[in-house]
This record gives C-alpha cells, structure tokens and sequence, in this order.
C-alpha cells in the first residue's frame, strides 16, 4: 500500500482522535520546555523519567488557570490527544491543568462523578422544579461567613415574605460532608411535620480543597435523597461540584441561589396590581352591558296591557280627529249654504217682482216674453206679478220705446 | 371566603388570575361575576396583604431527643 504522507497523517489522525480512550484523559507529568506565545497559546512538553508528550494549551483554556504554568512545575492535564498534521506529531490538547498534589482530588471527582452519573444522580428524571412562591426555605451552610448574610440580603430585599431556617454546618474541612449531609437528612425530616419548600445548599469561594466537602458521596447521596428540592450554590461561577450535579438546580454564587429561590416582590405587587385593575374593568363592563341590555328591553318590549292602553289612547285620538274633521266640514258645508241662500235669494224672480218688475209669458206655450217678435196683434199673454198672473190680449206692437 | 386568611399565597394569586380570567371569558350572569368581583377583591387585597405586613422570620434548625423544631434567632 503507497499513501502520500499527508494520506498517512490523515489516517493517524483520524485513528488516533477518534480512539475514545485517548478523550477526555488526564495526564501527570512535570512541565518543561513552557514558552507563553504572544497569541496567548501556551506550548510545553509533559515528561516523567522514562517519555515526553507534546502540549498545547490554547488561550481560550489557558485564561481561567488559576496560576500560571512553568517549566519544573508538576502539575495534572486534562484533555484530549490530537494530532498536528502540519508537523506529523501528536501532543495533548490541553483544557485543564492542576498543579500535582491536588491532582489525587481531581482524580478523585471525576471518578465519583463517573459513578454517580451511572447512577443516575444526575439525571433530568430526578430533577425537582423549584416553587416559585416558597414560604419556608431551609439554608444549609456556615452560620459565619458572609454567604448567609448574602442569602438573606437577597431575600429580605426581594420577597421578605417568608420564613428562613438555617442548618449551620462546617462547609470545609474533616467533618463539613457529614454535617452537611446531616443537616439536609434533618431538614427533610422536619419537613414531615413542618414543611420545607426549598433548600439551599452551599459556601463561599475557596480552592478545591476548601470546596471538597461538597464532592464527598455523603454529600451527593443526602441531595440526591432530598424530598426538598435543593438549590446547590458552591463557590463562585468557574467552580463546580459533585453537589451542583446532583442538586436540582445549580446556582452560580449563594445570592443567585437566593435569588432563584423566592420571587420578586415589586415584580408581584405589580403583577398583582395589574389583575386588580383588570377586575375592576371587567366588573365595570358586565355590568355596562347588562345596563344597556335592560335599556333596549325596555324600549324593545312593551307589556300587553300598555299596549291596550297606547291602543285606546290612540283610538281616542282618531275619534277625535273624526269628529273635529267632521265639525269643521259641517261648519264649513252650513257657511257654504248660508252664501248659496243669499245668492239664490238675490237672483230670485219674485224679488224683482216686488221692485214693479213683471214678467210676460206667451200663451199658451208659456216662454218669456223678452221682444216684440215674440208676440203678435190679438195672442194672449199672461202677466206674472207679485200675487198672481193677469191673463191679456195684445192690441198693438211697436217697435220702440216711447217714454212719454 | 373566610377560610382566606389561611390560603397560601401562590394559590390567591392563581384565584386571582382565574376569576380575572373567568370575567374576562363573559358568559357569567351577572349574579355570579358581582361574586366573583367580590371574590377577586378580596383575594388581590389578601395578595397585598400578605406581600406587604410579612417580615422575613429566621428559625435555627435545632436537634432534641424528640426530633427536630426550629427556634427564632436574631442574624446580625
């Protein structure tokens, strides 16, 4: 089989970074050869009596070590073996160092924090939520030292309205695990009769000595067991502890703990205050509606007996009517006749009569006589005067009148 | 509503938002949301109440021959 060198180097590599037992390791050794380069990358070779291992330890790694790396200094690495094609080399990937002493304790957790993760500790499944409105929260940590003064600042502030037990125990040294342990047992226990809604569980900062207490498997176990759900708030944001996997919520410093536990009260009142006017609103508006739905009835619908008597009234009002129309017409008809009677009286016959005025007829075809060519010599004619007719015969006709 | 005074606070506060809720839905006669109103003002004035007159208590866990109990102590 012919490979090109870089087909080799890939195939290393790729053997080489896929192996899992080459992730994830720590490495003990003594540092030699440290250069810090100004790209904030730091190279070094990790040796012990009989090898050497080349090491990177990239700047994005290297900015929270705790102290700074130099050659003769033996220390533990963590990371992973990869290989840089460039140069045809493996070296170790470097993400965590320790300096050697503390390097037992480290192997230590991540040993416990390998079995317990089997164990199933740290699963989801077992994670209580947190009340949001806690009424009693027990506070596992020392009873000195400012971690407890900074968890009930926090909580007076936000939401004074709640009960506080503490539990003091050591939080480091021989016994710390045990108490702590001890005091989430007894807090449960008393949440039997006296409930508990949360705990919180944690210490200042310090090294990973001073925080090894809450690593121990006593520690684990009582949070693991806790009914109560457990607020873990160990040291400051970088560190981390067994106890924070377990619990069920980790906190990065004691005050956010407290702060997670209870909420806040202004936020509340506010909240509170928001409901209360929607209330009021909405009493307001039911009642609104109902007002003007009792109005529309009220114009809508009239009862049978107001609508006889709008009937009647209305009735009355027509006869009323009638009878003014008919009194107005009989007045106006009787005007009528009064003027008629005087016209016809005028134009009567029998009043001109009176005044010396006659009328001819012929006889006997009786038609007025009104000119001389109606008449002739010797035919009768009648006469009529006020009392009765005058029977006459013509004598003479002349056409003219003579005055004299 | 006398038995208020022993409500916990979480659940006034979802009294609160339901019967809020319930007004707002409608479809109650008005008999039902005038007590529901009433319900609600009692309740949001309990809320304030108890926000406002509670002082923050601190109890010692302590550890006797009968079990445990707690005991007031003073931190300062």
């Amino acid at each position: 089989m012919l490979y090109t060198v870089h087909e080799l180097t890939q195939y290393i590599k790729q053997r080489i970074e896929d192996d899992p037992s080459l992730c994830n390791i720590t490495v003990r050794g003594e540092i030699s050869n440290f250069t810090h380069h100004t790209s904030g990358h730091m190279y070094f070779t990790l040796k012990d009596a009989h090898s050497q291992l080349n090491c990177v330890m990239f700047r994005g790694a290297n900015m929270n070590l705790k102290f700074m790396p130099e050659s003769g200094l033996k220390v533990v690495c963590s990371g992973d073996i990869a290989v840089y094609e460039k140069r045809g080399v493996y070296q170790l990937q470097v993400r965590g160092m320790q300096p050697d002493g503390i390097g037992a304790l480290y192997q230590a957790f991540e040993q416990l924090k390998k079995r317990l993760s089997e164990r199933g500790f740290f699963d989801d499944a077992h994670k209580k939520s947190i009340p949001v409105f806690p009424e009693t929260i027990g506070v596992v940590t020392s009873r000195t030292g400012a971690v407890l003064h900074d968890i009930l600042n926090v909580i007076k502030r936000r939401f004074p309205a709640v009960r506080i037990i503490i539990a003091p125990t050591r939080v480091q040294g021989e016994d710390a695990a045990r108490e702590i342990a001890h005091a989430i047992r007894q807090m449960n226990r008393l949440s039997i009769t006296d409930p508990v809604d949360v705990l919180i569980v944690g210490r200042g900062g310090g090294s990973i000595e001073e925080l090894w207490a809450f690593n121990e498997l006593e520690v684990a176990e009582a949070v693991f067991e806790s009914e109560i759900p457990v607020i873990s708030a160990v040291g400051h944001e970088t560190d981390v502890t067994i106890c924070d996997f377990v619990a069920d919520l980790r906190a990065p410093t004691p005050s956010a703990a407290a702060e997670i536990a209870v909420p806040d009260q202004e936020q509340l009142e506010q909240q509170i205050a928001g409901l209360h006017t929607r209330l009021v609103y909405m009493i307001r508006r039911v009642i609104d509606v109902r007002r003007e739905l009792v109005m529309h009835l009220e114009h809508g619908v009239v009862h049978p007996r107001d609508r006889i008597n709008q009937f009647r009234q209305y009735t009355d009002e027509l006869v009323r009517q009638m009878h003014t129309t008919v009194t107005h017409r009989l007045e106006l008809h009787r005007k009528d006749l009064s003027m008629l009677g005087a016209t016809l009286h005028a134009l009567s016959p029998l009043n001109h009569l009176q005044r010396g005025y006659s009328i001819v007829r012929s006889v006997p075809d009786r038609s007025v006589v009104n000119t001389i060519s109606s008449v002739s010599a010797g035919s009768d004619v009648q006469i009529l005067v006020t009392d009765g007719e005058i029977g006459c015969q013509v004598r003479e006709i002349k056409e003219g009148w003579n005055h004299e | 509503m006398s038995k208020n005074e022993d409500i916990a606070f979480e659940d006034a506060l979802k009294q609160l938002e339901d019967i809020v809720r319930e007004l707002e839905e409608s479809g109650l006669t008005l008999d039902d949301a005038l007590k529901k109103f009433e319900t609600g003002v009692k309740l949001s004035r309990l809320c304030h109440k108890r926000l406002d007159d509670a002082d923050m208590r601190i109890e010692q866990l302590i550890e006797g021959d009968e079990g445990v109990r707690t005991e007031r102590v003073e931190i300062e």
